[in-house]
């Protein structure tokens, strides 16, 4: 499958009323996958939340 | 602090931080913060009593160490 759009641009393409596309959910699913913000971005942000947690935890244990 | 202003006449002000004098500071009318941010903060000299606040409420709830580092996070 050729990607036409990211899925942000296929959403204003539509809201602009400019294009109009099918999105079933395989091609909506797909699109989100292109978007680095929808899925590698919340995971590593989430990655170094537990890991700061831990290194709080870390300087609490050691007053302790 | 100029455009700060020309864009709080625009839209609504909020802050992403652990770091209360900046809240302060900007008078923002929401805030957010996450375990980044506070593992920050706790660092920071000036909030040593509040690290301190929330050691001694831990040592309260529990008397295994991990688990007071737990609460007290």
């Amino acid at each position: 499958m050729t990607l036409l759009f990211s899925l942000p641009q296929a959403v204003a393409a539509v809201e602009d009323g400019v294009t109009k596309m099918k999105l079933d959910e395989k091609r909506f699913r797909r699109l989100l996958n292109e978007d680095a913000m929808a899925i590698e971005k919340p995971a590593e942000g989430i990655r170094r939340f537990t890991a700061d947690i831990v290194k709080l935890e870390n300087i609490f244990i050691k007053r302790l | 602090m100029n455009f700060l202003n020309q864009l709080k006449s625009m839209t609504r002000i909020v802050t992403d931080t652990g770091d209360f004098k900046q809240i302060k500071q900007f008078t923002p009318v929401d805030a957010t913060t996450n375990p980044s941010l506070i593992y920050k903060a706790a660092q920071e000299q000036s909030y040593r009593s509040l690290f301190e606040e929330a050691l001694a409420w831990a040592l309260k709830k529990s008397n295994d160490k991990r688990q007071q580092a737990s609460i007290a996070t």
